[in-house]
């Protein structure tokens, strides 16, 4: 494997795995908020 | 719910594991390329689900302009944010294997340049959903410069049919000669991609909804405060 392919495989598995972990972050943080205000 | 969500995951996670090992240690190197054919893997499947996630974007903004259900343009904003996440990526993987290849991160190439337009068309829609104060008319606007943006993703598809081109195509003569298991390791790399996509979208919709109603609650309660 060469230093490009290397490079590419990282881009796109940070990329989607940043983008998952900020989804998952966002999501229970506005769960908690929304539940504070029904409550 | 959430068992079925967590089986959904586990399944995906056990797909790309399998499509990365395929695509670095089954599929062979390519006689020209040679090794710098395993990009083909992690560059394909982002730009096909750019591609389609835009559509998805597109249909979802037509179905909000006859319905005008609120969620379709839940919906359609979602898959539209991640429209620019695999275009991004695309893009720069391209940019990489470019330089590896041409020798030059970028050169204008007729595929390069309307994925350019077509990343920069969504950019748009983005500022243009900022700049619409009221939610309705946001949602409208949107839709309608949804369809006309959509436009960018046929060009960028045909751009290399259409203008002389440095950009290989898949098994023509002079493209990528692609073996059965480079075939197989390609077609798991999407399906691994797709699985990953559709719960990023369901993730990214579930987030949207949310913070509608949070703003709902919100402006409530300032309405009766006052």
């Amino acid at each position: 494997m060469t230093t490009e392919v290397a490079q590419v495989i990282a881009l796109y598995w940070v990329s989607l795995f940043g983008l998952a972990i900020w989804l998952v972050r966002a999501g229970s943080s506005l769960e908690r908020r929304l539940r504070g205000k029904t409550r | 719910m959430k068992f079925r969500d967590d089986v959904f995951l586990a399944i995906t996670a056990v797909v790309n594991m399998m499509a990365v090992y395929f695509a670095i240690f089954v599929a062979p190197a390519e006689v020209e390329m040679g090794e710098l054919v395993r990009i083909l893997y992690f560059h394909i499947p982002p730009a096909v689900i750019c591609y389609l996630t835009l559509a998805v974007s597109m249909v979802t903004g037509m179905i909000f302009l006859r319905a005008r259900d609120v969620r379709y343009d839940a919906l359609s904003e979602s898959a539209a944010q991640l429209g620019l996440v695999y275009g991004v990526v695309t893009l720069i993987g391209g940019a990489v294997w470019a330089n590896a290849t041409w020798g030059v991160y970028w050169n204008w190439d007729p595929r390069e340049t309307t994925t350019l337009i077509l990343w920069l068309a969504y950019l748009g829609y983005f500022f243009l959903r900022m700049s619409v104060e009221n939610y309705e008319r946001r949602a409208s606007v949107a839709a309608a410069f949804n369809i006309l943006a959509f436009m960018t993703v046929p060009l960028s598809y045909l751009s290399f049919i259409l203008w002389p081109s440095l950009h290989p195509r898949l098994g023509s003569e002079g493209g990528i000669g692609l073996t059965a298991t480079m075939v197989q390791a390609l077609l798991l790399n999407l399906l691994g991609g797709l699985f990953l996509y559709v719960w990023l979208l369901r993730k990214a919709y579930g987030v949207r909804l949310m913070r509608d109603e949070l703003e709902k609650k919100m402006s409530e309660e300032i309405r009766l405060d006052d």
